[in-house]
């Protein structure tokens, strides 16, 4: 069987205003390669703007790649997908404060994409509705509630109930959790691993949240300045990460637990307008030699393992 | 020594008519050279504790009681959003300059000497660029280490900090935490960290509160507090952040939400969400402040707890 998320060499630009008339395409996602198993939750992380938003985008649909393809089941996708095509793969933000309309109740929203897809027969919406916020812990008195009655909480349950509602393979969650406490972000993240078990769903997990990602995900993959510079099991790179940029954001979460010395200062990413040569860590790598300076890495593949450093592996 | 200290701070806000008690005896003091982490859920109170010290009270809010001793010392504040501190309209040299002379006279040409000495020593690259610069050309992290340098220009004794981290990436949040500790310890600044994540206050906190339902329930020595948590909520609060070093579980959310502060009663605010309860909860629970460096708990259990546990 194939997976239902295959990311073949994608890249994906934007144009900016660099002067009155003038505009540039920059490189929000370069030449991504990124495969999700069935029932598996991957975790994207990186710093702001290092293009993992759209690289979500984009396996949603709603960036279009200039280059490379996406696949869902080992179909390549068309540039305007088609609504069974697009019912697979859902989308939840991260403030579902503006992504849920303010005067729908929570019942108008859940039935909307049923009646929208003909996900169920018109007489079976009320039921599906209902078994829908079942299904996100919400009870049967919140269905004529409007979102600002709701907590935060609530909310993403909702969001995530709606994403639901077309019987998705893929949820891709950006930044899911980052607006709640961590009192009832914990709530939603079981939410997340349950609706795995129980329905096999695939989830990206887009998130800045190290701690977050370890407890909830199969397999992790950084991003850095438009390209994924390691990927692999979490557990695995969470105890011996193999690029040096991994190994920086590591040191730099703060544990619950004890305080944490922190590596060197980092400093700002460089600016996506002008990328450094050959790799685009090198000037902020603490291990940089001549040669990352002038060549891309290359990247190495072990064990499940990638990545992308001429540093990785060596003297192993 | 003692910079600031706040004693029975009472504000209650105004809601459809009705008064409501929204911070109700909080007490704490910092010293020089300390850091005070305050810690708690959304809406326990923990950011207008900090608004009322400094006197920045929104609108419909009162303070209704309790002192607040500022030493000889001044308070400057950070917010989490480095937007609000910072002028728009206004280059960011020239600003941090005219804060710089109204505070400590002198030529325009000293002033603005002196704001591009405080740019590089909040590690601003670039100091002299970046004062010609408007706050929305500025990186996240960049503007944050600005609104620091703004708080540095009046001189202040006491630091007051509103998540000041929250809108970063943890590289940046790291380094900022670091240059909140360096600026406590070189110049001996008391330092209040306001933060919802209790793993960023274990970063930097020597003394910490936890803050529920407007009240302090539980304070003292960021060890203790930590580590040997009494209070059920501290506990809970500590189990719901993920753990980036012990083992994966699931996720230990914290059932229920906080009351509404129309029904706050004298009785443990947290009992409907607390598993250990009984009467003795029901009745009123004993305050709790952050004056000194005992360690203490509003839980009428926690010494039963204790033995439980032991």
């Amino acid at each position: 069987m194939s997976e239902p998320i295959r990311v073949e060499n994608l890249t994906v630009t934007y144009a900016v205003r660099t002067g009155l008339l003038r505009s540039r395409d920059v490189l929000a996602v370069d030449r991504a390669d990124l495969t999700l198993a069935r029932g598996e939750i991957l975790g994207l992380v990186g710093e702001s703007g290092c293009g993992k938003s759209t690289l979500g985008r984009a396996i949603v649909g709603h960036a279009r790649p200039a280059s490379g393809r996406v696949l869902l089941d080992g179909l390549p996708t068309p540039r305007r997908r088609p609504p069974g095509m697009r019912r697979r793969v859902q989308m939840i933000y991260q403030d579902p404060g503006s992504s849920l309309d303010p005067r729908r109740t929570v019942f108008q929203t859940l039935a909307e994409p049923l009646r929208a897809h003909r996900a169920v027969p018109a007489d079976q919406v009320g039921p599906r509705v209902r078994e829908l916020l079942g299904m996100v812990g919400l009870g049967q008195e919140h269905l004529r509630v409007r979102p600002r009655e709701l907590s935060g909480g609530q909310r993403q349950r909702v969001a995530i109930a709606r994403a639901l509602a077309v019987e998705p393979d893929v949820l891709v969650a950006d930044e899911a959790v980052a607006a709640l406490d961590a009192s009832v972000a914990g709530a939603v993240l079981n939410l997340l691993r349950e609706l795995r078990e129980r329905l096999g769903l695939t989830v990206l997990f887009i998130s800045h949240d190290l701690a977050t990602v370890r407890g909830l995900c199969d397999r992790v993959a950084v991003m850095y300045l438009g390209s994924i510079v390691e990927e692999g099991p979490v557990a695995e790179i969470f105890a011996s990460p193999g690029h040096p940029y991994t190994h920086v954001l590591l040191d730099a979460v703060p544990s619950r637990e004890r305080r944490r010395p922190g590596g060197a200062p980092l400093g700002e990413p460089p600016s996506p307008l002008h990328l450094p040569p050959g790799c685009r860590f090198h000037p902020r790598c603490p291990a940089a030699e001549e040669r990352c300076r002038t060549t891309a890495p290359p990247e190495v593949r072990r064990g499940g393992r990638r990545v992308a450093c001429h540093l990785a592996y060596e003297g192993v | 020594m003692t910079l600031l200290a706040v004693d029975e701070l009472r504000v209650s806000v105004r809601r459809r008519g009705t008064e409501l008690t929204v911070l109700d005896g909080v007490s704490f003091a910092v010293g020089a050279g300390q850091c005070l982490g305050i810690v708690g859920e959304s809406g326990c109170g923990k950011s207008l504790t900090l608004r009322a010290t400094m006197g920045l009270l929104p609108p419909g809010a009162t303070r209704t009681g309790g002192d607040i001793r500022v030493g000889r010392s001044g308070l400057a504040m950070v917010f989490q959003d480095s937007h609000a501190s910072l002028d728009p309209t206004m280059r960011v040299g020239t600003f941090l300059a005219d804060v710089v002379r109204r505070r400590r006279g002198g030529t325009r040409a000293a002033a603005r000497r002196q704001a591009a000495e405080l740019l590089a020593a909040v590690g601003v690259p670039d100091p002299d660029l970046r004062l010609r610069a408007y706050p929305h050309e500025l990186s996240g992290g960049t503007r944050q280490r600005v609104s620091i340098a703004l708080a540095l220009a009046t001189d202040p004794r006491v630091l007051l900090c509103d998540e000041p981290t929250t809108a970063l990436d943890v590289t940046l949040q790291a380094e900022i935490l670091r240059l909140l500790d360096t600026a406590r310890a070189e110049r001996g600044l008391g330092v209040v960290l306001v933060s919802h994540d209790v793993a960023v206050i274990r970063q930097v906190a020597d003394v910490v509160a936890v803050m529920y339902a407007g009240q302090i329930v539980e304070a003292g020595p960021a060890a203790d507090v930590l580590d040997r948590p009494q209070h059920p909520y501290t506990r809970a609060l500590i189990g719901a952040v993920p753990s980036l070093d012990g083992p994966v579980g699931p996720f230990r959310p914290i059932p229920g939400a906080p009351p509404d502060p129309a029904v706050y009663t004298p009785a443990c605010r947290f009992l409907p969400r607390c598993g250990h309860g009984d009467a003795a909860c029901r009745g009123p629970v004993p305050g709790v402040h952050a004056l000194d460096l005992r360690h203490r708990s509003s839980c009428v259990q926690h010494s039963t707890h204790h033995k439980e546990r032991t």
